[in-house]
C-alpha cells in the first residue's frame, strides 16, 4: 500500500460528495480559499431509509445553499461502500449520471478510506474502521491516521467477537453501541461515531487531488455475493 | 440520415434484466436503441435475480449509453431531454435507471420525463424499425400488451390511458416461462416454448381449456399453467419421454410437440376471446399489441387473421420492439412532451407495483 501525497487543496477548489452507502446519507458541497482552508461549506443529510427518492434534491439545495454551478465545481465525490445494495447504486448512479452530463471529473472513495479520515486520530496511529455487516458481522480495514490515512490490510468481514484481538486502540464507524458491548476489548479503547462523511470524503479527495477515475462509480464494494435462492421450482 | 429533429429525447430502460438506452427524436425516428441483455448473467438460476439485475444495470450502462450516442451520432450535450422508467417492476433495477436519468437530466439542463413501463409498450407499435418516422397514433385505439409480466388491454383516447383489462394471476408469458422450465428448457423458456410448438399438432393432444372469467374482459393463466403441467405428468405416466435433448432436433418427442402447440393454441384462444368480446360490445378502430409475448408466432398470425376477418386495424410492434427497450420509453416520453408535460427531476420516485389507467 503506497502512501499518496497529501498536500493542501488547490485554492479555489470546489468538490460535491455524495454518501449514500453510510446508515446517514449525506450530501455536501466544498470550496476552499486562498489560504488553503474550507471557505464555504453547505450539507444535507438524512436517515438511509427513503433517502433514494430526495437524493438529487439534496444535491440541487446544497449547491443552492453553497452558491455553487454544478457545471463549475471541481470534480464529483461519491462513497462505494460497503453499505445498503441499493443506497451503493442510487448513490453511484446518481454522480455517474452528474459525470456523464457535465463532463467533470469523477471518483468514488471506499467508506473505510473516509471513515480512516473521519477518525480524529494523531497521525501515526493505527485505527479501525469499521461497517455493519449484519448477523454480528463487520467488514474491517486497518489505517494508519494522517492527512490522507494509508491502509494497513485489505477490507475483510469478521464475526464482532474477534475485532478486539486486531488490538488497535481506535475504532470509527457508525452505530458502534453493539460493538463496545462486547468484553473482550482493551480498557481505553477510543469509540468515533462518525456521523456525515460526505464532507470529508471531499476533503479527502481534495487533498490528495484526486485520484480521479470515473470507472470507480460503476463499481460498488458490495463485498458480498448477490443473495440468490435455489432454482425456484 | 437526414438531421435528427429535435426534441431528441434520450431514454433509459432498466425495470427487468436488460439495460437499455435510446434516442428518439421528435418525429418518432429510432436514432439507436441499445439493449444489453443479462441472459447470461441469470442463466444459471433459472429466472431473473433482482440483485443480480441491479449489480449489471449499473455496470452496463456506461457502454449501453456510450453505444447508442455513437450510432445515434451524437453526444450529451445534443439531448434535449431526458425520460427513464419509473415503474412497475424490480425497485433495485428501476432505480439505477431512474438515478441515471434524474441527474442527467439535472446535469444538462434538461426536462425530465418518469415513463410508466407499459406506456412506452402501447406506443410501440407505432414505431419503425428500419430507422422512420413513428407512425402517428390515432386519436382512440386499444393496445394489448403481453409479456412476462402483463396481460393488459388499454383504451387510449387522446393520450389518456383506461384499463380494460388485466390478468388476474399469472401473464401469458410467464406461463410459457414455466412450462418450459417444467420441462428443462434453458431461460429464457418462452420463445423457445413458441418455437417447439410451430413443430407440434394442437389436434393430436389434450385439449387444454381456455379460461372464462365471466363478463369480465379479465385474463387468467394460472388454470391452464396447472392444466399443462398435470398433462406433462399424464405424458410422463404413460410411459412418454419429456427430457429435453438440446443436442436432438427437435429437442422433444412428438407428443410433447404436440402437447405445447395444445398449450400454445389454448393461450393465444383466450386472448382471442376477449378481443371479439371487446369488440362485440364497442367496434374497435384499431388494436395496438406489443411486449415481449408479441412475438409469439401464433398470436401474430391469429391477430392479423382476426383483424382481416373483423375488419380491424391490427398493428403488430415490430419484433425489435416488442421486448423491453428504451426507444419506446423515449417515444412515449416525447408524445408527453408534445403535449407540454414533464416531471419533476427532483420529486420523480421508482415504484415497483405501478397501475397504469386504473
Amino acid at each position: 500500500m503506497s502512501t499518496p501525497p497529501a498536500s493542501s487543496p488547490k485554492p479555489g477548489t470546489a468538490l460535491l460528495a455524495l454518501d449514500t452507502a453510510s446508515p446517514t446519507v449525506s450530501v455536501a458541497a466544498l470550496r476552499w480559499g486562498a489560504d488553503g482552508a474550507v471557505a464555504v461549506v453547505a450539507e444535507r443529510s438524512l436517515a438511509q431509509r427513503r433517502s433514494s427518492a430526495v437524493l438529487l434534491r439534496l444535491v440541487d439545495e446544497v449547491l443552492r445553499e453553497a452558491g455553487e454551478a454544478l457545471g463549475d465545481l471541481d470534480g464529483l465525490v461519491a462513497v462505494r461502500g460497503p453499505g445498503s445494495f441499493t443506497g451503493l447504486r442510487v448513490g453511484l448512479a446518481t454522480v455517474l449520471g452528474l459525470h456523464q452530463a457535465t463532463a467533470l471529473p469523477a471518483t468514488a472513495l471506499s467508506s473505510f478510506e473516509v471513515l480512516a479520515t473521519a477518525a480524529g486520530a494523531v497521525d501515526g496511529d493505527e485505527v479501525l474502521t469499521v461497517v455493519d455487516a449484519r448477523r454480528g458481522d463487520y467488514f474491517v480495514q486497518r489505517y494508519t491516521a494522517g492527512a490522507v490515512p494509508v491502509a494497513l490490510d485489505e477490507p475483510r468481514r469478521m464475526p464482532l467477537t474477534r475485532l478486539p484481538d486486531l488490538g488497535v486502540s481506535r475504532v470509527v464507524g457508525h452505530s458502534l453501541g453493539a460493538l463496545r458491548a462486547d468484553a473482550g476489548w482493551a480498557p481505553g479503547t477510543r469509540w468515533v461515531e462518525a456521523g456525515a462523511l460526505a464532507a470529508t470524503a471531499a476533503r479527502l479527495v481534495a487533498r490528495r487531488d484526486g485520484p480521479w477515475d470515473a470507472g470507480l462509480l460503476t463499481r460498488p464494494l458490495y463485498l458480498e455475493a448477490p443473495a440468490v435462492g435455489p432454482p425456484a421450482r | 440520415m437526414s438531421a435528427p429533429t429535435p426534441p431528441l429525447v434520450l431514454g433509459i430502460e432498466t425495470s427487468c434484466d436488460d439495460t437499455a438506452c435510446a434516442l428518439v427524436d421528435g418525429e418518432g425516428r429510432v436514432l439507436a436503441s441499445v439493449v444489453s441483455s443479462q441472459l447470461a448473467a441469470h442463466r444459471p438460476y433459472g429466472g431473473v435475480v433482482p440483485e443480480i439485475a441491479s449489480r449489471e444495470h449499473l455496470g452496463n450502462w456506461p457502454e449501453v449509453s456510450e453505444r447508442a450516442l455513437e450510432q445515434a451520432g451524437v453526444d450529451f450535450g445534443a439531448v434535449d431531454a431526458v425520460a427513464a422508467t419509473r415503474g412497475p417492476g424490480l425497485v433495485g433495477s428501476l432505480l439505477v435507471g431512474l438515478s441515471l436519468g434524474k441527474s442527467l437530466a439535472y446535469g444538462l439542463g434538461k426536462p425530465f420525463l418518469a415513463v410508466h413501463h407499459l406506456e412506452g409498450h402501447l406506443y410501440s407499435p407505432f414505431l419503425d424499425a428500419e430507422g422512420g418516422a413513428a407512425r402517428t397514433a390515432p386519436e382512440r385505439f386499444v393496445g394489448l400488451v403481453v409479456s412476462g409480466g402483463h396481460t393488459s388491454l388499454f383504451d387510449v383516447v387522446g393520450g389518456r390511458v383506461t384499463s380494460l383489462a388485466e390478468t388476474r394471476d399469472d401473464a401469458m408469458g410467464e406461463v410459457f416461462d414455466k412450462v418450459g422450465k417444467r420441462l428443462g428448457l434453458p431461460y429464457p423458456q418462452g420463445p423457445k416454448v413458441d418455437a417447439l410448438a410451430e413443430h407440434g399438432d394442437a389436434g393430436r393432444a389434450v385439449e387444454l381449456p381456455v379460461a372464462s372469467t365471466k363478463a369480465s374482459l379479465d385474463f387468467s393463466y394460472s388454470g391452464l399453467k396447472t392444466s399443462t403441467l398435470l398433462a406433462i405428468e399424464a405424458l410422463e405416466a404413460a410411459g412418454v419421454d419429456t427430457t429435453y435433448a438440446p443436442d436432438r432436433d427437435p429437442p422433444f418427442g412428438q407428443e410433447v410437440l404436440d402437447l405445447l402447440a395444445s398449450f400454445r393454441r389454448a393461450a393465444v384462444e383466450q386472448v382471442l376471446r376477449r378481443l371479439r368480446r371487446l369488440h362485440r360490445r364497442h367496434a374497435l378502430p384499431l388494436l395496438a399489441v406489443s411486449g415481449g409475448a408479441a412475438a409469439n408466432r401464433l398470436l401474430r398470425r391469429e391477430l392479423l387473421a382476426w383483424g382481416s376477418d373483423a375488419g380491424v386495424d391490427v398493428r403488430l410492434v415490430p419484433l425489435t420492439f416488442s421486448g423491453d427497450n428504451a426507444a419506446m420509453i423515449a417515444y412515449a416520453a416525447a408524445l408527453r412532451l408534445a403535449r407540454g408535460e414533464v416531471d419533476d427531476p427532483l420529486e420523480a420516485e421508482a415504484v415497483s407495483r405501478l397501475p397504469l389507467g386504473a
